[in-house]
């Protein structure tokens, strides 16, 4: 189905109601542009949104710019979006699994946005054992904010992994995720394509969950410039 | 017995540890010490019960016990599980085979290799001067009679031989058949390649017959001793590379791996137990410093001298922090760093920069002074206590002293592991400096000036180290917090030069240049002495220019850039940054012809003189484009290097990089990712000769060169310096073509063009 509806405010709809899901996003590289504007339209309805950045793309510039084209002051956002940076596997890890439900708790969000959750597993220093154990704990960790209504929302770029036996973690990160959306280029497009859906229930019961299949095509407009950040 | 004189070897054996003295009449001792490395586990009573069942399952045998230590962070005291390895060689196996039952975050320390533990545990460090007692071939107990911060001590008299390729033209692996050549005692000699065994007889007869404490080689990582070694083993000829008999060589592969978005390639590690193996070309610490300063690093590091001239500056510094943390009882972090704390965005916009930068007006300036900010980063560190652990610390949760900017509260009661490290280093390197300039004799001098230099590494480098990802004891809040501070401190530095009404022409990081109308040497020594006292770190006065040039951005002509430079003080000394001339990637002949240029220009004393030399300098591009012309310049001055970012077979495309690995591989010459290759450009454009370069290797002077591409390169290094006269590179190559030469759009106007492109998509 064609939409003309802006896909940030799309994804930001599907994703945000109801509460306490785990999401994935996932696709070409603008996907972490996109992620920043599904957080400014977040940040219009919510109180504030708590980022763990493995991709190093987080962008307070954009944020800013987004405010500002939506006559806001960007404080405002700037002031209710946090983050904390991953640069390893292992500070993934912790910054997942040590806190974050409590950080997560004390600033009262009800989302928080993961970039590069596969990126950083593409590392021949993580042995795939603490690779496989630490998606182990960080999915036990999004269960629990899930479970307390906090919605997740990994964002990665198409995995292309030099170490060809990580693919497999790929599914792993799939397999923790309710509903997944995929951002492709088209001819001259970005399309998101919602390309598996759970109906909400815990993965413990994923195998009753039925998941609903269905492809949603929505066009991206071509302005969604890819910057890098720190770039005003 | 007590042996009297210095350490000078030590590797792990099933045993513990051997361990090499030569006492002061120059006997060598080879000595037995009973050393059992260890790690710690944090593992509840289950789990340490589990500990028990799986303990005869190890690879070896283990001895466990409870201890007490600190954890790094939060300074608490903790209960943890010591896990000693009866076999020093089975230490990693048995962390190995422990993780496939614990998880990592169980762990602590156990990824430290068992010989640096032996340092750390037994506070030894290579070179250290002492008396050590012996029972039999045991070494029982010591008394160091030296501490590995001392800026004044001896080393022994160490016997060097050197092994060298006779033909120096080329790497080995570039050459079909080597020839090695031996200098020891004074005398050089080629050895006979013609038969294998013969050639092992005969290093192996220099080898016993002076037994030399170094084996000083080029290219023994990569290639002579690897190559010895198997012709040893394929002859079954007991070759005696390694002092000790019994001991096998100390040997890793060769790795490409990726570093700040490149490829790089390590040569393997040829190491041998008993007496040093040192490869000149497989050392950064010894192109730097040389052996003086490989010495010094190795004794503050307690890295093993060989182990030393192959890591790099970061490990070394890794070392001395983690010795810290085992002299202090303090757990060291396996894997497991520590996180970012979580911050606003907003903190985000303001912690995440980095140093200040103030950009010059392009061209050439006169009459302008420097002043440098001395060690500024690592004194910064030192003087507000920055360290992982003092930063936002538990015990001091009203801390007045906080981090500009940013609000960060530094730690008033405990001196951080890193300003505690870098004290000593900052000592000496100032008494070395000190004692370089004291220096009765040249050659004392250079020794100093070795030595301050391979300490200066290590304080380049710590600032990086704290929020550098894989560092297992930094903390990127302590990184952003020296930039907070030395941005603070630049800016100081330039409201009080301000104020005392100097001009502010450009500034990075932790230097200032500085104009005032008739000021003098004097005026800015005491605008230097107002500052350092305000700032807190010393600044002195670099020089003061007669002309500086800050050429535009090769990438954008409009632009000026930060860091490429090139300045004349009035004593007439040339200081050049970032030009052509200082540039890796650049062929000799362009340097010599930038070089000629500046020697030109260098005449001027004002930008009035230099204009009116113009003409002269342009005579000197003219005369280097003529050579080329004419076909009579040498080809080894138009070597081309760089290094490959893929291997040979994985390129796509058909550029330079991918037909030259390609020609050296199929010559047989093997090339992994981020090694160099050497190339003459033959034909740039590929038109003529698809092959469009030849290595180096495979060059044969009928192949020619490609005149007009190495004029480009002319034009380009000719444009930096005379571009603020209005001769752009497409006028200079008008000049010496006017017939030919078509005004191509250039990069720069390129660059222009995609830069509106890119304006002009907007987001909706």
């Amino acid at each position: 189905m064609e939409s003309m509806q802006p896909p940030h405010k799309v994804v930001d709809r599907h994703f945000s109601a109801p509460p306490g899901k785990v999401g994935l996003l996932y696709g070409e590289k603008r996907v972490y542009s996109l992620g920043m504007l599904i957080t400014a339209e977040m940040l219009m309805h919510t109180r504030s949104v708590v980022f763990v950045d493995g991709a190093n793309r987080v962008d307070p510039y954009l944020l800013a710019r987004l405010a500002r084209l939506r006559r806001i002051d960007p404080y405002s956002f700037l002031e209710r979006a946090y983050v904390t940076r991953a640069y390893t596997f292992y500070q993934m890890d912790v910054s997942i699994t040590d806190g974050l439900t409590e950080f997560v708790r004390g600033v009262g969000s009800r989302v928080v946005i993961v970039y590069g959750p596969i990126d950083l597993l593409d590392d021949d220093q993580v042995p795939a054992a603490d690779a496989a154990e630490i998606l182990r704990r960080v999915h036990g960790t999004l269960a629990q904010l899930k479970g307390s209504g906090v919605s997740t929302l990994l964002v990665s770029s198409f995995p292309r992994f030099r170490l060809k036996e990580r693919e497999r973690f790929f599914d792993t990160v799939r397999d923790m995720s309710d509903v997944q959306y995929r951002l492709e280029r088209r001819t001259d497009r970005h399309h998101i394509i919602l390309e598996e859906h759970h109906d909400g229930k815990d993965h413990a019961d994923r195998d009753h969950a039925h998941p609903v299949r269905r492809e949603q095509l929505v066009a991206v407009p071509p302005g969604i410039a890819e910057r890098r950040p720190g770039r005003p | 017995m007590t042996v009297t004189g210095w350490l000078f070897d030590a590797y792990a054996t099933e045993h513990g540890a051997t361990v090499w003295l030569i006492d002061v009449d120059g006997r060598r001792h080879r000595l037995r010490y009973p050393f059992r490395p260890a790690f710690y586990m944090n593992l509840t009573k289950d789990e340490e019960r589990f500990l028990h069942s799986v303990r005869g399952r190890l690879p070896g045998e283990v001895a466990l016990r409870r201890v007490s230590k600190r954890q790094l962070y939060s300074r608490a005291a903790v209960e943890v599980l010591e896990v000693s390895v009866q076999n020093p060689l089975l230490f990693q196996r048995t962390v190995h085979a422990l993780s496939k039952h614990f998880n990592f975050y169980k762990f602590y320390g156990a990824d430290i290799k068992a010989m640096q533990l032996f340092y750390y545990t037994t506070r030894l460090f290579p070179l250290a001067y002492g008396e050590y007692e012996t029972e039999g071939e045991t070494l029982t107990r010591w008394t160091l009679l030296d501490e590995p911060g001392s800026d004044r001590y001896d080393v022994p008299d160490l016997t060097v031989m050197t092994m060298t390729p006779s033909m120096k033209l080329f790497a080995p692996k570039y050459q079909r058949s080597l020839e090695i050549e031996i200098a020891v005692d004074g005398v050089t000699r080629v050895l006979q390649q013609s038969d294998p065994l013969e050639l092992l007889q005969q290093v192996d007869h220099y080898l016993r017959r002076y037994d030399p404490d170094i084996l000083l080689t080029e290219y023994g990582d990569a290639s002579l001793l690897p190559l010895l070694a198997s012709l040893a083993q394929q002859h079954r000829f007991p070759l005696a590379l390694n002092r000790d008999p019994e001991a096998p060589y100390i040997t890793t592969k060769p790795v490409s791996y990726f570093s700040y978005g490149s490829i790089k390639h390590r040569d393997g590690v040829f190491e041998l137990a008993g007496r040093w193996h040192l490869d000149k070309e497989n050392s950064f610490i010894m192109g730097e410093a040389d052996l003086e300063g490989l010495y010094d690093l190795s004794r503050l590091s307690q890295i093993g001298v060989q182990h030393q001239a192959r890591t790099s500056i970061g490990s070394a510094l890794s070392s001395m922090q983690i010795a810290w943390a085992y002299r202090n009882d303090v757990l060291v972090p396996y894997k497991r760093p520590v996180k970012e704390a979580f911050k606003s965005f907003a903190t985000l916009l303001k912690a995440d920069r980095g140093g200040l930068h103030f950009m010059p007006p392009k061209g050439y300036h006169e009459e302008v002074a420097e002043l440098d900010f001395a060690s500024m980063y690592p004194s910064l560190m030192r003087n507000h206590n920055i360290s992982s652990e003092t930063i936002d610390c538990v015990c001091c949760p009203d801390a007045k002293h906080r981090v500009p900017e940013l609000g960060y509260r530094l730690c008033e009661k405990h001196t951080g592991f890193i300003p505690a490290t870098l004290e000593p280093i900052l000592r000496k390197r100032a008494k070395y400096k000190q004692m370089k300039k004291n220096a009765p004799t040249e050659e004392l001098r250079r020794k100093y000036d070795r030595m301050q230099t391979g300490l200066k590494w290590i304080l380049v480098t710590c600032f990086g180290y704290l929020g550098f990802k894989k560092s297992r004891m930094g903390r990127i809040e302590a990184h952003e917090s020296v930039n907070a501070f030395a941005r603070e401190g630049l800016l100081r530095a330039k409201e009080i030069a301000e104020a005392e009404g100097f001009t502010l022409v450009h500034a990075i990081v932790d230097c200032v240049w500085l104009k005032k109308e008739g000021a003098v040497r004097a005026d800015y020594e005491r605008l230097a002495e107002r500052i350092g006292a305000e700032v807190g770190v010393r600044i002195s006065l670099e020089g003061i220019y007669r002309w500086i040039l800050f050429p535009a951005s090769k990438m954008d002509d409009d632009i000026p850039t930060a860091t490429r430079y090139v300045g004349v003080y009035d004593t007439g000394e040339m200081k050049v940054r970032g030009l052509e001339v200082r540039r890796r990637d650049t062929t000799k002949y362009v340097k010599r012809m930038q070089n000629e240029m500046l020697a030109v220009l260098a005449r001027g004393r004002s930008i009035a003189e230099v204009r009116a030399l113009v003409p002269d300098a342009l005579g000197v591009v003219r005369s280097f484009a003529e050579e080329l012309r004419r076909g009579s310049v040498s080809p080894f001055d138009l070597v081309v290097r760089r290094h490959i970012s893929k291997d040979p077979y994985e390129y796509a495309n058909r550029s330079v990089n991918a037909v030259v690995s390609q020609a050296l591989a199929e010559a047989g010459v093997q090339l992994s990712a981020g090694e160099s290759v050497e190339y003459i450009i033959t034909d740039a454009s590929g038109k003529r000769d698809p092959q469009k370069a030849k290595p180096l290797a495979l060059y044969a002077l009928d192949d020619g060169y490609d005149a007009a591409k190495y004029t480009e390169m002319l034009c380009d290094a000719a444009e930096t310096l005379l571009g603020p006269f209005g001769w752009t590179k497409e006028r200079i190559r008008e000049m010496l073509d006017p017939v030919t030469v078509k005004r191509p759009a250039g990069r720069a106007a390129a660059r222009r063009a995609a830069k509106e492109r890119q304006l002009s998509l907007v987001l909706r």
